[in-house]
C-alpha cells in the first residue's frame, strides 16, 4: 500500500503540473484523492448531486481518510489551514493541491472550496463504512458534528 | 514475417470469415468473424499484435484461431456455441510495427497510448508521453487524430460490438512481471469501473471453473497509469451508450520469467518481450487456450453468472 500510495503521490506532481486554472486543481484534487483511496481498497459512494456552481463546502470528517474522501467525491480546493497539521502534511505528501487564495477568488475562478468553516449553506458528510466512505451533500442545517 | 505470412495463408483458405479491417503501408489488418450474425447476441473479442515488439500475443491469437477454424469442421458443441454468440479475432493490429521489429506504429506511435487523453493520470514516460517519436510510449499529437490502426479498432468495437448486449475483449500483451495478469479498466486511474462488481464476478467464475489457472487479476492502473488507454476510452464509449456491458480485459504475460530462466535473450529486443527457447514458445501457445475457450463459454452464458 505504502508504494501505491508512492505511486500516486508521483503521478499528483504530474496532475498538477499540467492543469491550468482553479478549476483544474479542484479536478486535479478530485482525481488525487480517489486514488489514494483506491490504493487502500476503498471506494466512495456519493449522495446527492454536486452543484454546478462553485460553492463552499462545510466538512464533517473524523479522520484525515474521511477528509480524502470528501476530496474524492466533488472537486473542491480544501482550505487546509483549518486542518490539524499532521493531516495538513499528509495531503501535501500525497499532493493534493490545496487553497492558495481566499475563498472568495476560489468562487470567483470557478472552483469550490472545502472549508471547516460554515459559511454556506452546502455541506459534505462523511461516514465510514466497512469498504469505503458514504459522502452526503446537504445543507448544514442537517448535520450532526462529528 | 512469418505471422503475417500465417495470417495471410490464413484470410486465403478461409474468405468467408476475413476481412481487411483496414490496410496501413500495404500491409492488411485482417479480421476474422466467427458465430451468430445477429447483432445482439454477445461478443468475444480477441485482440493481438498492438505493440510489434510482442509477437506472441499475435502468435496465441493465431493458436486460438486456427482452433476455431479446425473446430469448426467437426466440433457440434462450438457450432451451437457459436449459434449463440460472436467471435472476432483481431491477431495483429499493428503488422507495420511488427514487420519493422518495433513497439510503435509505423509513425512511431504507441496504439496503446493513442486515443484522445483524459486530463489525469500518466506516470510519466512509461505512461505515455509527446516530447519525441524517437521515444517510446510517444501518445501522438495533442489532439491530432488518432492513428489508422487505433481508429480502426475504434470504428471494429463501435460497430459490432458496442451494440451487444454483453462483450468480453481480451488484449493480448508481453513484456511486464514474472506472472500472466489480468487487467481490467482504468489504465488511466485507480478509481472503480463500474463494471467492478462483473469484473469480480467474471474472475471467481474463473477460480471455480479452472481452479489451478495461473492468472493474476488486478486492475491495469495498480502497476502504473496510463493516459490515452485505447481500452479505457473504448469502455467509457460503451458505459455511455447506456444498459449493457464491456468487459476490456488485458492479458499481460509475465515476460520476465522467460528472461529469468534464459537470461542471455535479455540482451535482444524481441527477447524481452517474447520466449525465444522453441519448448517455451510451444508452452505459452497452449497455456492460454484455455483461458480463451472459458472467455467464450463465459460470454456465451454471461446471463447464468453476470450480477443483475
Amino acid at each position: 500500500m505504502i508504494a501505491g500510495l508512492a505511486g500516486v503521490a508521483f503521478d499528483a506532481r504530474i496532475a498538477t503540473r499540467e492543469v491550468e486554472g482553479l478549476p483544474g486543481r479542484a479536478a486535479a484534487a478530485r482525481w488525487i484523492a480517489a486514488n489514494a483511496l483506491a490504493v487502500t481498497g476503498r471506494r466512495v459512494w456519493l449522495v446527492g448531486t454536486p452543484p454546478a456552481a462553485p460553492r463552499v463546502f462545510a466538512l464533517r470528517a473524523g479522520c484525515l481518510a474521511s477528509v480524502i474522501a470528501a476530496i474524492a467525491s466533488v472537486p473542491v480546493l480544501i482550505d487546509a489551514s483549518l486542518l490539524p497539521r499532521h493531516w495538513r502534511l499528509a495531503l501535501r505528501a500525497l499532493g493534493l493541491p490545496e487553497l492558495e487564495c481566499t475563498t472568495a477568488e476560489a468562487l470567483v475562478g470557478g472552483a469550490s472550496v472545502l472549508s471547516s468553516d460554515e459559511l454556506d449553506g452546502s455541506s459534505l458528510s462523511v461516514d465510514a463504512l466497512p469498504r469505503g466512505f458514504r459522502v452526503r451533500l446537504g445543507a448544514v442545517r442537517h448535520m450532526l458534528r462529528a | 514475417m512469418k505471422q503475417l505470412e500465417a495470417l495471410d495463408r490464413l484470410a486465403a483458405a478461409r474468405p468467408d470469415l476475413a476481412t481487411e479491417l483496414v490496410r496501413v503501408e500495404d500491409r492488411p489488418i485482417h479480421t476474422f468473424r466467427f458465430g451468430a450474425a445477429d447483432r445482439t447476441s454477445p461478443v468475444l473479442l480477441v485482440v493481438g499484435g498492438v505493440h510489434g515488439l510482442e509477437r506472441i500475443g499475435t502468435e496465441v491469437a493465431i493458436a486460438f484461431l486456427t482452433a476455431l477454424v479446425t473446430r469448426l469442421r467437426w466440433d457440434q458443441v462450438l457450432h451451437d456455441a457459436l449459434a449463440r454468440c460472436r467471435v472476432i479475432v483481431v491477431p495483429l493490429l499493428n503488422p507495420v510495427g511488427m514487420a519493422r521489429g518495433q513497439r510503435a506504429n509505423g509513425n512511431g506511435v504507441d496504439l496503446m497510448r493513442n486515443a484522445p487523453a483524459h486530463p489525469f493520470g500518466g506516470t510519466p514516460l512509461l505512461g505515455g508521453q509527446r516530447l519525441s517519436r524517437r521515444l517510446p510510449w510517444y501518445m501522438g499529437p495533442a489532439n491530432g487524430p488518432m492513428e489508422a490502426e487505433a481508429a480502426a479498432l475504434v470504428e471494429l468495437v463501435e460497430r459490432e460490438v458496442i451494440p451487444a448486449p454483453f462483450s468480453i475483449a481480451l488484449d493480448l500483451h508481453s513484456g511486464y512481471g514474472f506472472v500472466d495478469r489480468l487487467w481490467y479498466p482504468y489504465a488511466r486511474t485507480r478509481e472503480a469501473p463500474a463494471d467492478l462488481a462483473a469484473i469480480r464476478a467474471l474472475g471467481a467464475l474463473l477460480d471455480e471453473t479452472l481452479p489451478n489457472h495461473v492468472y493474476r487479476l488486478e486492475q491495469t492502473a495498480q502497476a502504473y497509469t496510463i493516459r490515452g488507454d485505447l481500452w479505457d476510452y473504448l469502455y467509457d464509449r460503451r458505459i455511455s451508450t447506456g444498459p449493457g456491458s464491456l468487459l476490456p480485459l488485458t492479458l499481460e504475460m509475465g515476460s520476465w520469467a522467460w528472461v529469468r530462466k534464459n537470461p542471455s535473450q535479455a540482451l535482444s529486443s524481441l527477447g524481452r518481450f517474447n520466449p525465444l527457447v522453441p519448448h517455451r514458445h510451444r508452452r505459452i501457445l497452449r497455456r492460454h487456450l484455455p483461458l480463451l475457450d472459458f472467455l467464450l463459454h463465459a460470454t456465451v452464458s454471461y446471463r447464468a453468472w453476470l450480477p443483475k
